[in-house]
């Protein structure tokens, strides 16, 4: 089979390690013999719904998130279309804050996003700047710990409800309605007072979580994986065990008690 | 200068002595951020002290080797001057310069010239104290996030200051690179004057990349249409235009690169510096012992050349000149200190599936190693992880190559001094 990704403004919407999420996910596939296509939708290029497994978005500088804001528009229908169809998505920071209604800069101004978040962001003075560690909801995290190759952990039972990653914004995303990924214990998240960070919709995940965020996460990677091949053939799927021996311990080293 | 002055420098002067007795660094940032808390305006009237020409150099990479090279020459050719050697670039580091400098009474003799590397966020409180005569500007990349801010961030705050000046000031810049194109080519201010430097191949090439290579397909600082590179010299820079709103470099006469290497760009840079200064630079070796930047030095049985990377592109370049030799083994020293970045997703960006071969083994070190060692696992790449260098020792590779991030690089060459294989870097 082959895994279709639709990777959103690669060329203005990277400036933060966030194409490591699309090799760590590459590569995960690859060693599982999968396939795996990108497509790369740029300003001007056309994206219909239907033809994709997983969305990625990545961040950027302020003056090419504005510019993308709008091209974006035009696919507000398709993006949305696949969303409620269980397409799963992972969206970071700028383009997190862009699968929101809007972005309000401080000086009132406002840049459009496409709304299949209920959420919108604010320009504050407040430097949400450092490490990060979410410990995912409880939901979500027995999902993605059930989605998780058991063989792949070094103990049994191993926790496996923290992600680990670094922020780095100074917008602020208020949750309208709907489900955030999870609760900081080191770090700020959506914002600097709620201790509340990312946000969910069906399969489609925001975050402020650089690092990159899934190399260090393999079980979020792994989720991720496994919603994009359960929407392209319909079944439920457990990817093979995989060593992720350094990958945990990569995590682990970054846990703070 | 003022008495004020005097008596903050004779002070840190005392802070420099002990920092350096304590053999606890060189005395290159603490004496000077001492004189400035004291003192916050100092640099104001330690400029005074500079009889001739005042050269400041910035950007992100290539600004310590353009800044030795034009201080190396200049020394061969008898001039006095002043230079903050070891690459302590804040304001604090151009103050502890002139720290140097003082007598006990904390009086400064004149200076003939000043050539100062300056950190490219710093230069925004720099430029208007020191008042330099010339600015040379070696490139603008993305590097440390989470303490610069994004790359327009530091592109509007320099065109911000240089709208300001108000004496005479000469930017010489690198016009391959869109950035600073886009600065020099919007300042109006009547007092600078531009010398842009244009850089192309022999044999114009637009470089092919991988895909999802996050270096190229670079936007249009006007417009963010992304441009079109006819000639690529490094990654990033060459001759480029955009088909949406014609900004572009092409116009520009052209000076061929000998080689297409960030040193020889550094080294374009450092000749048009000391031409601007008088100096017909018969030298085109770039002056050795350069601190950490491709340093070979013997170790035991083993030579190891020791490359500072701090940034992707940085990176991505020493990385893919530094690979043209042959090693027997890599090292990636990476560590999370404030001056190295606290943010090492940077990493993530560095295109090595263009670089790196898979017939040699590499190892990994620094606070940071597990994340390094991820990185090449997902390009492949087992990793064995070190401790301290010594286990380097203990392998049986010749010829090694360490790419190290830059507190990184200071524990390396402090191990270095106390194995006898180097001198202090501050000596």
């Amino acid at each position: 089979m082959t895994l279709r990704i639709t990777y959103l403004y690669p060329h203005h919407m990277n400036l933060y390690g966030d194409t490591g999420n699309i090799l760590c996910i590459q590569k995960r596939c690859q060693w599982r013999s999968i396939d795996v296509k990108i497509t790369l939708i740029n300003p001007n290029d056309s994206l219909k719904p239907g033809n994709t497994d997983l969305y990625f978005f990545g961040g950027g500088q302020d003056a090419q998130q504005e510019f993308v804001a709008h091209d974006l528009q035009q696919h507000q229908q398709s993006i949305k279309t696949d969303l409620e169809n269980g397409v799963p998505a992972l969206t970071i920071c700028g383009g997190y804050q862009l699968f929101g209604h809007r972005f309000v800069t401080k000086d009132g101004h406002i840049i459009p996003g496409i709304g299949v978040f209920d959420i919108e962001t604010h320009g504050s003075d407040h430097r949400m700047i450092g490490n990060i560690q979410v410990e995912m909801n409880p939901e979500l995290s027995s999902k993605v710990h059930n989605a998780y190759n058991q063989q792949n952990l070094a103990k049994p039972n191993q926790a496996t409800s923290t992600l680990v990653g670094f922020e780095n914004h100074s917008g602020e995303t208020k949750i309208l309605s709907g489900k955030t990924v999870g609760h900081t214990t080191t770090g700020y998240g959506n914002d600097y007072t709620s201790g509340q960070e990312g946000y969910q919709y069906k399969n489609a995940f925001g975050t402020y979580m650089h690092g990159s965020l899934l190399p260090k996460n393999p079980h979020f990677a792994d989720y991720l994986i496994s919603k994009a091949i359960e929407h392209q053939t319909g079944q439920p799927t457990m990817l093979p065990a995989i060593d992720d021996q350094l990958e945990w311990r990569a995590h682990q080293s970054r846990l703070k008690r | 200068m003022t008495f004020t002055t005097s008596l903050t420098i004779a002070f840190s002067k005392i802070i420099q002595q002990i920092v350096r007795t304590l053999g606890s660094g060189g005395g290159s940032a603490l004496p000077g951020l001492v004189a400035q808390k004291l003192h916050p305006n100092i640099l104001t009237d330690l400029r005074k002290s500079i009889t001739g020409e005042i050269v400041c150099i910035s950007g992100t990479n290539g600004k310590t080797s353009t800044a030795n090279h034009v201080a190396t020459t200049l020394r061969q050719s008898g001039k006095q001057i002043l230079h903050n050697k070891n690459g302590s670039n804040l304001e604090r580091g151009i103050i502890s310069a002139f720290i140097s400098q003082a007598n006990w009474r904390g009086a400064i003799p004149p200076i003939q010239t000043a050539i100062f590397e300056c950190d490219e966020a710093a230069l925004t409180t720099i430029v208007p104290k020191l008042q330099p005569t010339l600015l040379i500007l070696t490139n603008l990349f993305r590097d440390q996030l989470d303490r610069y801010g994004e790359i327009e961030t530091t592109r509007n705050r320099w065109e911000s200051i240089l709208a300001n000046v108000s004496s005479p000031l000469k930017l010489i810049y690198n016009a391959s690179d869109p950035q600073l194109h886009a600065l020099a080519t919007k300042l109006t201010n009547s007092q600078i004057s531009v010398e842009p430097l244009m850089l192309t191949n022999l044999h114009p090439s637009p470089e092919h990349h991988t895909e999802l290579n996050p270096l190229t397909n670079i936007h249009c600082p006007r417009c963010n249409t992304i441009l079109t590179f006819t000639d690529e010299i490094i990654i990033g820079q060459g001759t480029y235009a955009c088909h949406n709103c014609k900004f572009s470099n092409k116009n520009l006469n052209a000076t061929l690169l000998p080689s297409i290497t960030y040193k020889a760009i550094n080294n374009m840079l450092a000749k048009a510096t000391l031409q601007s200064l008088g100096i017909d630079p018969l030298q085109t070796e770039i002056p050795t012992e350069v601190f950490g930047r491709g340093e070979l030095l013997q170790v035991g049985q083993q030579q190891w050349n020791i490359v500072l990377i701090k940034n992707p592109n940085g990176a991505y370049q020493a990385i893919k000149e530094s690979l043209l030799h042959t090693q027997d083994a890599v090292i990636f020293a990476l560590n999370d200190n404030y001056a190295d970045g606290t943010d090492v997703s940077w990493i993530w960006d560095i295109p090595l599936e263009e670089l790196l071969p898979h017939d040699i083994p590499y190892y990994t070190t620094g606070t940071r190693k597990l994340d390094i060692s991820l990185r090449l696992k997902y390009f492949n790449l087992p990793t064995d992880e070190i401790d301290s260098w010594d286990q380097l020792q203990n392998t049986a590779h010749h010829n090694l190559i360490i790419f190290a991030t830059y507190t990184a690089l200071l524990d390396l060459q402090q191990w270095l001094a106390k194995k006898g294989y180097k001198q202090a870097y501050w000596k």
